[in-house]
């Protein structure tokens, strides 16, 4: 490359060197700028753009992570919405399950209270009745015991032999 | 010598008394026994198992009357016919006491049954009764 420039440089010095450039030192510093521009396209470039490249790839990676974390995010966002949801409408059908139950509970209270009233009072009733039969059966015995007090009494005194042998003689006739 | 029963006794001196045996000298026989076998004490319950053998076996029939008055002839009579005819015992040996508590009426008492229609349990029954 340098011979073919230094060549073209030689055929063409009368045309350059009349516009009042240097031309050997033109071209030294083209040839350094090639060189330079190769190292630095050999080297340094490749270097730089793995850096870029690794860097793109991180910022990519991180955005991409970032996307991920956002949807996850909102993923999370959302089951928290549902969960939320669901608790709300657990929650809401334990209370109604509770108020349900409560209910039921204060219907069967009421209802044992009812009963217990009812069989107190039936109790209660019946302990009355035992006691008027029985006040009944005593003053009926207290008023038979006075009866055959009486009658016994009365007999005792008007009971002659007499009478009492024409009772015998009945009596017997009843044995007969 | 093997111990009799009461019952046996009892049964011995019904054959003895069916079969004619008299009576004194067999209570006699029957006392020795009681003695004997240290029974002394139940010769009353020996005498009312006697009674009642001779009243199963319908030879006699030996009837307690208790009355508050004294029966008369003719009401003896009937009550010696309805105990022969409710023992059906050859024999009525009727035992009559007074108890004025009776008011009225009269009690019989054989060795197997018994009546009371005494105007006392009357009142008793009605009393009962309430």
């Amino acid at each position: 490359l340098s011979v073919v420039t230094l060549q073209f440089a030689e055929s063409s010095s009368g045309g350059i060197s009349s516009l009042g450039i240097n031309l050997q030192g033109f071209i030294f510093q083209l040839i350094t700028f090639v060189i330079v521009l190769l190292i630095i396209w050999k080297y340094v470039l490749p270097k730089i753009v793995a850096t870029i490249e690794a860097r793109r790839t991180t910022l990519e990676e991180s955005l991409s992570q970032a996307r991920a974390t956002e949807e996850a995010l909102a993923a999370a966002e959302a089951k928290a919405a549902e969960l939320m949801t669901q608790a709300r409408a657990d929650a809401d059908e334990a209370m109604a399950e509770a108020k349900k139950q409560a209910e039921n509970v204060i219907a069967e209270a009421e209802k044992t209270a009812q009963e217990r009233a009812a069989r107190i009072i039936a109790e209660a009733e019946e302990h009355l009745d035992q006691e008027r039969q029985n006040l009944h059966s005593q003053l009926r015995g207290e008023l038979a015991g006075l009866v055959a007090a009486a009658t016994e009494k009365v007999l005792h005194r008007k009971l002659d032999a007499k009478q009492d042998s024409s009772l015998i003689e009945q009596s017997i006739k009843e044995l007969a | 010598m093997a111990k009799l029963s009461r019952r046996q006794l009892a049964r011995y001196a019904a054959d003895k008394l069916s079969s004619g045996e008299s009576a004194k000298s067999l209570a006699a026989q029957l006392a020795a026994v009681m003695i004997e076998s240290k029974k002394a004490d139940q010769i009353e319950l020996l005498a009312s198992d006697i009674a009642w053998e001779l009243e199963q076996r319908q030879l006699a029939s030996n009837a307690e009357v208790v009355s508050a008055h004294p029966l008369t002839a003719e009401l003896r009579k009937q009550v010696r016919i309805f105990i022969k005819k409710a023992t059906k015992a050859d024999e009525v040996i009727l035992q009559e006491r007074l108890e004025p508590s009776l008011i009225g009426g009269l009690r019989i008492e054989t060795a197997d049954k018994s009546w009371d229609k005494s105007v006392r349990a009357a009142l008793t029954e009605i009393r009962e009764a309430f």
